[in-house]
This record gives structure tokens, sequence and C-alpha cells, in this order.
């Protein structure tokens, strides 16, 4: 049996239906926030006030640091010879049905020597562990500890090479999606959590040393921060907007995203104001320096937008050149592959593990599990998932 | 003249009757259409082809650079870093063993990943002295036939230097034979090797 697609005909018409009636209710909203925004432009009340909605840690919005809330800015000429780093990661997750109990992290990175007419330096930097969750069992390693050890290690190999890179020349590098390190899941040990932490922060330390601009770029973002903001500047008073801020935590303007607003600003290229992030998660970095600031940027075509948002590090948003020498390089990349810069497509292609690479890895596994006398057979329902998968 | 073999890829897949090889980058001379190349046999000796296609797939990821105003880098990154899919199809003339020619197809086709080099200038001259892989090239479908012969036939005679305008002719005796009842297919063909 296989998906009957008969059957579930009436369910995607309704799918269908509901994402056409929730976009008519958007577009209903979206010029009244755009209007909050465009009153507030300048309005240092709304900055103080969200400064205090931040401190209750149950805002979610985006703190102004200055630039107009409707700010559409084009990016300053890209500099003539400019190194862009950027890093990717893919993995393995440890599959208990597999030849063998492992992990694989493979994180590829690539500098690419704008005005240089060379080709880019890949790299890879693959890694096997057979470790398990504690010494004492041989409980399996969780997905998610595999990603935040991945994550660790992408933003490590980028500063390991970005910091070299920039011995020589100016270099800027970029991630890909956000520049938190999600870890506060259960699926995570604590004692793991602050280690993968410590050693995150550690790298941002080190790129701030050496005021390395980073973005990380995240891709059709679904924030809400900035659609946050425009909701807290309607109240008519802060005491009554802080009273809501602690009780109501509904998303507002129905879920209405911040990507939304914008496209009809920013014009391809055009970056939008720079904010702080809010939320508590947000004092991680905060407390350490590393406050995660964002601005929006059009990568897009005329004909067709598409809002990245880049998030950076305080004291790279505090920095006008560093911002701008990153939003030239972030628009000259996705001119080659729109809506997505070059050089993060080709770190991604850089690092992913293919499934023809996985099969031949573990050959290189059962036969060395065969020399050492072992048995190097997957479970039996792995095999039979196998078998079943590669019906014609 | 060359007296060494040259690599030109590996098997991706195999018959008894054709290869098709993949290659990483097109080199000044390597992969030549007509070229004689060859192969390890499973069974010892080598397998003897002619190049008759090769094809650069389609990339969806170069594909966009067509379209955009792309510096040096892009350009060199596509073409030095990014695994250009290149295949080569071979069409299988014959095969060698303990220093002897057979102008028949071999017993086993060979394996994935082995490598396919190209035959050297004596081993082409020795391989050609015999004519009967004339009917297989003539006789093959996916192949254009009549340019894949005679281009194999114009690279035999250059591997015999002053020789080569001799072995034309006898070349051309033979094909008058062998397509005497095609007279028009005879002439394209002749029209190609004219010395």
């Amino acid at each position: 049996m296989t998906l009957e697609l008969s059957k579930v005909t009436a369910q995607v018409t309704q799918l269908g239906e509901q994402a056409a009636q929730r976009k008519r209710e958007l577009d209903a909203i979206t010029p009244h926030v755009r209007e909050i925004l465009r009153a507030h432009r300048d309005d240092a009340q709304l900055i103080e006030l969200a400064r205090r909605a931040t401190e209750t840690k149950h805002w979610r919005g985006a703190v102004p640091i200055g630039e107009p809330l409707d700010l559409a800015l084009d990016p300053p000429a890209h500099p003539a010879r400019l190194s862009i780093v950027a890093g990717d990661g893919s993995q393995i997750y440890p599959d208990s049905h597999g030849i063998a109990l492992y992990y694989l992290i493979n994180i590829g990175t690539i500098v690419f020597r704008h005005g240089s007419g060379q080709a880019p330096i890949a790299n890879t930097y693959p890694m096997v562990s057979s470790e398990t969750e504690s010494p004492a069992d041989d409980e399996i390693i969780s997905g998610p500890v595999v990603n935040a050890r991945r994550d660790v290690g992408e933003l490590t190999r980028i500063a390991d090479v970005a910091l070299a890179e920039s011995a020589t020349i100016a270099t800027v590098a970029l991630m890909d999606g956000t520049l938190a390190l999600w870890v506060q899941t259960a699926a995570i040990p604590e004692a793991e959590q602050d280690r993968v932490q410590r050693d995150y922060l550690q790298q941002l330390d080190r790129l701030r040393e050496a005021r390395l601009p980073i973005g990380a770029f995240l891709s059709r973002p679904r924030s809400t921060n900035v659609t946050q903001l425009a909701r807290l500047a309607e109240f008519n008073d802060p005491d009554t907007a802080l009273t809501s801020v602690m009780n109501d935590r509904g998303a507002a303007f129905k879920g209405l995203r911040d990507t939304t607003v914008l496209t009809a600003w920013l014009q391809p290229g055009q970056r939008s104001a720079l904010f702080e992030v809010a939320p508590a998660w947000n004092t991680t970095y905060r407390d350490r320096g590393h406050s995660i600031h964002f601005f929006y940027v059009n990568v897009g075509m005329a004909t067709q937008p598409e809002i990245a948002r880049i998030e950076v590090p305080v004291w790279i948003a505090q920095d006008q050149a560093a911002v701008g020498v990153l939003h030239a390089a972030i628009v000259e990349q996705c001119k080659v592959s729109p809506g997505y810069p070059y050089v993060l497509a080709r770190a991604h292609e850089i690092a992913v593990v293919t499934n023809t690479e996985r099969a031949e890895f573990e050959k290189m596994i059962a036969t060395q599990l065969t020399r050492q006398g072992l048995e190097a057979q997957p479970s039996e329902k792995a095999q039979q998932k196998t078998l079943l998968a590669n019906r014609r | 003249m060359t007296d060494h073999s040259l690599p030109v890829g590996r098997v991706l897949r195999s018959s008894t009757a054709s290869l098709t090889l993949g290659t990483k980058t097109l080199a000044a001379d390597v992969p030549r259409f007509g070229g004689f190349v060859k192969v390890a046999a499973p069974d010892g000796g080598d397998i003897i082809g002619l190049i008759y296609d090769v094809v650069i797939e389609d990339d969806l990821f170069a594909r966009q650079l067509i379209g955009a105003e792309v510096s040096a880098e892009y350009i060199a990154d596509q073409r030095q870093n990014r695994q250009v899919p290149i295949e080569i199809s071979v069409l299988v003339v014959g095969h060698a063993r303990e220093g002897k020619m057979y102008q028949y197809l071999p017993a086993q086709p060979p394996i994935s990943l082995d490598e396919i080099v190209t035959c050297s200038d004596a081993e082409v001259m020795q391989f050609t002295a015999d004519f009967t892989y004339f009917r297989t090239v003539l006789n093959a479908k996916d192949a254009p036939a009549d340019e894949l012969l005679a281009a194999s036939l114009r690279l035999a005679a250059t591997a015999r230097g002053s020789q080569g305008r001799d072995y034309l002719v006898r070349a051309g005796r033979e094909l008058s034979r062998l397509l005497a009842f095609d007279a028009v297919r005879l002439e394209g063909l002749l029209r190609r090797i004219k010395p």
C-alpha cells in the first residue's frame, strides 16, 4: 500500500482554501501595520517602551536601535577585493538498526575571494564518533545532540578559516540559519547544553576579538518580532502595554510575519532597519556581549521579491561599516543565485553527505568490523525496510 | 605520435557492446570523438573501444549562472571545484590478450569504476591492421556509425605517420567491398577519409 492520492483530494482542496483565506485576512491587516511603523518611525518613546518590554522577558518583539522603522537602504558599493567565508554542516545520525553505532558530522567551508579571479578554496572536515550518551551504558546519542555539536562545529570551522583569511585581506563570514544555538530542549542533557553553549560562545568571542563581520542568513524567516513591535506601538500608555505583554502571549495581528510587512518596502538589494532581538533566549548572548540583532534584506528580483533575515551580534550591529560590507556581500552573492548566497549554496553542497557517499562510508565500516571479527549487518528490520523502499 | 596512455575516466555502467564512463573535466585532447580507448577486462587482457559521444550533463545549479553576469571566480569554481558531470560513451569493438588483438566482442564487460585510458599509437596500429571491426562500427545502432568509423580511420592513419595515406587507401577498398550495395553511404564515408 502506498499514499492513495484520491483519499487526500478533499483535504488538499481544504488546505488550499485555508491558505487563500489566511492570505486575504493578512493582506487586509498589512497596510494598517505599515502605517503604525511609519507613524512611529523615529519614536524615542517606543524604543524606551520596547526596552522595558524586553526586561519583562515575556515579550517576543524587536527593539529598534535608532534607525527609522521604515528604513529601506541600498547596499553600499561592494569592495573591489573581499573574501567571503561560508560554512555549512551535515550529519549522519546514530542508528540503532545500522551496521554500527556511530554518528558523523561533516563540515564544509568555502573561501570566495571576490575580485581575485581565482577559484574559491573548498574544504571539508569530517568527524566520526562512536560515543554513547554515557560511559556507563550504550544509550544512543540523540539527534538534537548531534545537531548541536554540528552547529558548534560549523561556527568553529568558519571562525578558523575566516580568521586565517582575514590576516591578509578584508573578510566577512556567512553561516546558514540563525546566529543563536538552539539547545534548550529536553532531548539534550543539561550538561551537554552547557558545554555546547560555552563552546559556541567562545567562537563568537574569537570573532569579536578580531571584529570580523559575521552574519547568519535565514531564508524565508517566519519571525514576527517587528509586527510585535507594531502591536506595542498601538497602546496609548506604557503601563497598559506592559500589562498586555505580561498577560497576552497571543500572536500580534493574527501572526502576520515581518516579511509580509516589509516586502512592499524593500526594493531588490535594500535592507531594513536594524533591531535587537527581544525574547528571553537572547539573554544568554546579551550577557556575554553578543546580543543578537537583525535586519531584513530583499535578495530577490523586482519580479520576485525574497526577504531574508540577517542576524548579527551587537558588536557588528553597532559598526556601520561592518553592516555595510555584510549587506553588500550578501546582495552581490545573491545576484548569481537569486534568493540565496552563492557561497552558502556551495558550502551546503560541499558539506552534504549523499546517499552514495554514505553507502561507501558504511562499506568502510563493515570492512573494518569484519577484520575485527565482528558482525557488520543492519538489523533485520532495517534490511526489510530497505527491500521495501527499493521495490519498483 | 603518442607512445603512452592517458586517463579518460572511469566506468559508470557497461554492457558487452558498450560502456559509459564518467570524468571530471575535459582535457585538451581527451576525450576525443573516434579515439581508441582500453579498459581492463575482468578475465584478463584489455577491452578496446571507440569514443562515440561526449555529453556534458545538465546541472541546474550551473544553469542559473548562464543568465547572470558572473565574475571569473564563479566560473573557476564551477570548472575546478565542482564535479561537472561529463559522460563519455564508448562502442566496444574488440579486445586484446597476451599481445594479440581480437576484433570481436569480449566475453565480459568491465566493472564499475575501472579506469579507461587512451590506446597508444602502437596499440592503435596493431588493432587497426585488421579491418574486421568495420562491420561492428557500421552496424552500431546508438553511435553515428559512419562519422565514427571515419574518425577512427583518420586517427589510425595519423598514428602511421607517412604510411597513413596508404592505410586509408586500403581501408577505402575494404569499405567499397562492404558497402558495395549502398553507393550513397560508401561515397559519404570515402569523402570523410579522403587523404
